[in-house]
């Protein structure tokens, strides 16, 4: 039983916040995904939860134990690192059962657990190997075996597999998420690549200059961002924003047409649209064609509606042509809006 | 293609014969003194010398059988290994302590170690020699091993602070999240990655004591270590004794070297593992 909760944590470098009061409850057993771009302090909280840094402020609780004043070996996790940190005068066996080593586990069964966590990972034939004749992927596994073997209550994970080339990385990610649904540990994984945030996340937390903007499973972050931010970081194309005029109560006018939205005071809302959510139709937004690029299942659109950039994403047979008039109608459950000044979501 | 075949060849020639002549350098003074300590003294002072060693060991035994000399021998090991001791003992925490962790003043202490170097001894040596005797350090290979640390230390402490700084403060973290204490962690993962630089420093420290020879002179009398023992009694010795003191000055450290090779040019993950 590993639920873990984050309070109050704060992180001061100097006069430079890192880290602005995270609060974060994460389950027992649950998949949590830190996702953010570098420098949002996804990895220093990360590294904050391992006991590898000292937060200013705030605490750690993993299971009932407050765990911020112990050291990273009292903590009943283990790390994987982004660049493995296998020991390169220790075998693979021997890294595997380093921390079992370190507790003093017996002989026969540290061989058995070394076995099968190299079975678990596939590398039972690498096991009298040095680092330095493994590749990468190879390496990966070992780490990953290495931290499972300690059985942790918790086990982090620092961008596991961003040093491994694309199709590797595919591979390992749905290896990693089978192994981690397994093992019945309580993951945190850190991750600049929205991709595999979604789809190995039970949850992600969507992070921006030291703060959590959103924390929420991948469905509802790509459905409901609930903020500015988040709508313009998830989703590849992101949301585009069209500016939008009250008219009268709840009626909003987008480029000249009249859409159903939230009922505020302030004149002045975003409309936001995912660029796959339109289709063509002569009642849509007018949008005139600036570029076109086929991606093979389907061609990206750039298109100006109102003088603001619009990406949308038409089927493959659209036969349009730059230069076109087009018009754009959005699938209108699927409108969002935000509030200009705060940046949040406005809810109709 | 036969010009780029003949601008190939030309530059493995320059390539071949930089290397003969580095080790012409190296190896041709050492040669001659090997060859000189090994003939007797009729011969070398013969005109033309013969280039071919004949293997007489008068002067060499001659010259252990010279009084006092063994003993300056071993002080001069002693010394060196203490002097190897102190200068890792204290350079490799601190090279550690450098490379590991911020502190004020760092970069100030950083630049500090080498200007260690820049107070000539000879300056140094009167006020020493009074303190020494005041504490009772002169003339005990203890008292000589402290100032040849001081001579060798800055260069422990900025090789192994280039050491730590080669292993991935990762690797002491995986160990950390693994179980390990911050002791542990060294003990079990640094530790063993950098012994073989540790080793190299040290022969470094050792050498350095070695061939030092102004303060042993100054600071030793009856003690004295080889260097100053040889400086004293081979200045008015007749000249197969200047060899053979040379020779036997040299060859220890030749030999430790040689033993340790590997070390000094082996670094985890370049030639060895």
């Amino acid at each position: 039983m590993a639920e873990i909760s984050i309070r109050n944590i704060s992180k001061r470098f100097d006069t430079y916040e890192a880290l602005t009061d995270i609060n974060l409850d994460i389950l027992d057993q649950e998949f949590m995904v830190l996702l953010g771009a570098s420098g949002c302090g996804k990895t220093t909280l990360l590294r904050i939860i391992a006991g590898l840094e000292t937060a200013s402020s705030g605490e750690v609780w993993i299971g009932d134990r407050r765990v911020d004043h112990l050291p990273a070996k009292d903590r009943g996790i283990s790390m994987v690192f982004q660049n493995y940190a296998i020991f390169p005068h220790l075998t693979v066996a021997d890294n595997i059962g380093f921390g079992l080593k370190m507790a003093k586990m017996d002989a026969t069964t540290m061989a058995d657990r070394i076995q099968e966590n190299a079975e678990l990972m596939h590398i039972e034939q690498l096991l009298s190997r040095y680092s330095g004749e493994l590749s990468g992927g190879q390496r990966q596994r070992v780490a990953v075996a290495r931290a499972l073997a300690m059985e942790p209550d918790v086990i982090l994970m620092d961008e596991p597999l961003s040093n491994l080339d694309a199709l590797l990385r595919l591979e390992m990610r749905a290896e990693l998420k089978g192994v981690l649904q397994r093992s019945n540990t309580t993951a945190i994984y850190v991750t600049h690549d929205q991709v595999e945030a979604m789809s190995l996340a039970d949850r992600v937390s969507v992070m921006d200059s030291g703060k959590i903007v959103q924390a929420a499973d991948p469905m509802e972050l790509y459905r409901s961002p609930a903020t500015h931010f988040v709508a313009g970081f998830i989703g590849n194309p992101p949301m585009n924003f069209l500016k939008a005029q009250l008219t009268q109560s709840n009626v909003w006018n987008v480029a000249g047409i009249e859409y159903q939205g939230p009922n505020t005071a302030s004149g002045d809302l975003l409309c936001a649209i995912r660029p796959e959510d339109v289709t063509l139709s002569p009642t849509g937004l007018p949008a005139k064609i600036l570029m076109i690029e086929p991606l093979g299942p389907h061609l990206l659109v750039t298109t100006s509606i109102a003088d603001t950039a619009f990406r949308a994403i038409l089927d493959l047979d659209s036969h349009v042509q730059v230069g076109d008039q087009i018009f754009l109608k959005p699938i209108l459950e699927r409108i969002r809006w935000f509030d200009p000044s705060s940046k949040l979501a406005v809810h109709a | 293609m036969n010009q780029v075949g003949a601008t190939i060849k030309a530059s493995r020639m320059v390539y071949l014969s930089s290397i003969v002549l580095l080790c012409l350098w190296i190896l041709g003074p050492l040669y001659l003194l090997a060859v000189n300590a090994l003939s007797s003294p009729e011969t070398i002072n013969q005109f033309p010398m013969s280039l071919i060693p004949e293997f007489d060991l008068e002067s060499l035994i001659f010259f252990l059988k010279f009084n006092g000399m063994i003993d300056a021998l071993i002080n001069s090991i002693m010394v060196a290994i203490l002097t190897m001791i102190f200068s890792i003992g204290l350079g490799a925490p601190a090279g550690y302590a450098l490379s590991r962790f911020d502190f004020i003043g760092k970069e100030f202490f950083r630049v500090m170690i080498l200007m260690t170097r820049a107070f000539p001894l000879p300056l140094l040596a009167l006020p020493l020699a009074v303190l020494f005797i005041e504490t009772g350090l002169d003339d005990t290979q203890i008292g000589l091993s402290l100032i040849h640390t001081t001579l060798a230390l800055p260069f422990a402490i900025l090789i192994t602070f280039s050491l730590f700084s080669g292993i991935p403060r990762e690797l002491e973290e995986a160990a950390w999240t693994l179980g390990c204490t911050r002791f542990g962690a060294f003990r079990c993962v640094v530790l063993p990655l950098i012994l073989p630089g540790i080793t190299a420093s040290a022969i470094f420290a050792f050498v350095i004591s070695w061939n030092e020879v102004f303060a042993s002179a100054v600071l030793t009398i009856q003690n004295r270590t080889l260097t100053a023992f040889l400086l004293q009694n081979l200045d008015t010795a007749p000249l197969h004794l200047k060899f053979a003191g040379g020779f036997i000055l040299v060859i220890p450290a030749l030999i430790f070297i040689f033993a340790v090779r590997k070390y000094l040019f082996a670094m985890w993950g370049i030639s060895n593992r």
